[in-house]
């Protein structure tokens, strides 16, 4: 099967599956509108601060053995491994944040009695863990790499931290970069698919739908417009 | 085509760890390990580099399937 009829095939499918979807959830609407919107939306809350506590954890282990390594000396043998144990402390962390941040957000708890507030000091305080543990661990990431020296608490401090990166390290960041472009151009008409799906329940307007067109409209111009600068005027990319 | 290389052969018989010859030619450890690993070709400027500082031929240091040449 050629590329060209494999590409309209996946088309007309995801438009048969996308049809199928909405007309299910048409005759679904009356049953799933029983179900209380706002009970998904805060359970999921809970689940995301249940996750990003996992997370927390797991990353503070990361973190000790990847302190440990670097205190016992690093050489040749055991810099990979402290490399990779610090690069897995810090993205398990920085996928804790946005976790969080629903969590508090949908936190329905009465700050009125004691269990409520202890609730919400609990989860302020995870926040906080994770902020300043982002903070140690980029410190632990400049003991590996002490060619990029941008203070953390800069607030140029990610462009000070490419600026500084040599050519290996520019190149995992730009391929994880395209990498994570090009996923999110995926999932964006999915999740636009999904919300305009969802507008007709009730709960759901067409507002998530909006956000995630602003939000893949605002990515693909800043995705465009760099590409256009970094082609045709390197200079100014630079900047 | 993979490229290959004997950055490491080369770096033990100068008897210098990753740091020092990253160090030396102005990049990171982790550069020079990726490079030992063949995760990452490095620049042409990087490479000459590399091939100065080992005192050798660019492609003594660097070579293609098949052309590795044991001097």
């Amino acid at each position: 099967m050629s590329k060209k009829v494999f590409f309209y095939l996946v088309l007309g499918l995801c438009a048969i599956a996308g049809a199928i979807a909405y007309f299910v959830l048409d005759a679904l609407a009356s049953s799933l509108n029983e179900i209380s919107t706002e009970y998904i939306l805060l359970a999921i809350g809970r689940v995301s601060g249940a996750i990003a506590l996992i997370l927390t954890i797991i990353s503070l282990g990361y973190y000790q053995k990847g302190k440990r390594l670097i205190k016992h000396g690093i050489n040749d043998e055991n810099y990979d491994i402290a490399n990779r144990t610090i690069c897995i402390a810090s993205n398990l962390t920085i996928v804790a944040l946005p976790l969080l941040f629903y969590c508090i957000a949908t936190y329905t708890g009465s700050i009125n009695n004691l269990i409520g507030l202890i609730c919400l000091a609990i989860l302020g305080c995870l926040l906080l863990i994770n902020i300043f543990m982002q903070i140690k661990i980029t410190k632990l990431a400049q003991v590996l790499h002490p060619e990029i020296y941008a203070s953390v608490y800069d607030m140029k401090f990610a462009k000070k931290w490419n600026d500084q990166m040599d050519e290996a390290l520019k190149a995992i960041s730009e391929k994880a970069a395209f990498r994570s472009s090009q996923l999110m151009f995926n999932i964006y008409p999915i999740i636009a698919l999904i919300f305009l799906l969802l507008s007709g329940l009730e709960g759901f307007s067409l507002l998530p739908l909006l956000v995630v067109c602003l939000l893949w409209f605002i990515h693909i111009c800043s995705y465009g417009y760099n590409a256009y600068l970094i082609e045709n005027h390197p200079s100014k990319a630079t900047k | 085509m993979p490229l290959y290389n004997r950055v490491k052969e080369l770096r033990a018989r100068l008897n210098i760890n990753q740091q020092e010859l990253g160090n030396m030619v102005g990049v990171s450890r982790q550069t020079i390990s990726q490079i030992e690993r063949g995760d990452y070709n490095p620049s042409i400027l990087l490479a000459l580099k590399l091939a100065h500082v080992f005192n050798v031929s660019c492609e003594t240091v660097f070579y293609l399937e098949g052309e590795f040449d044991d001097e």
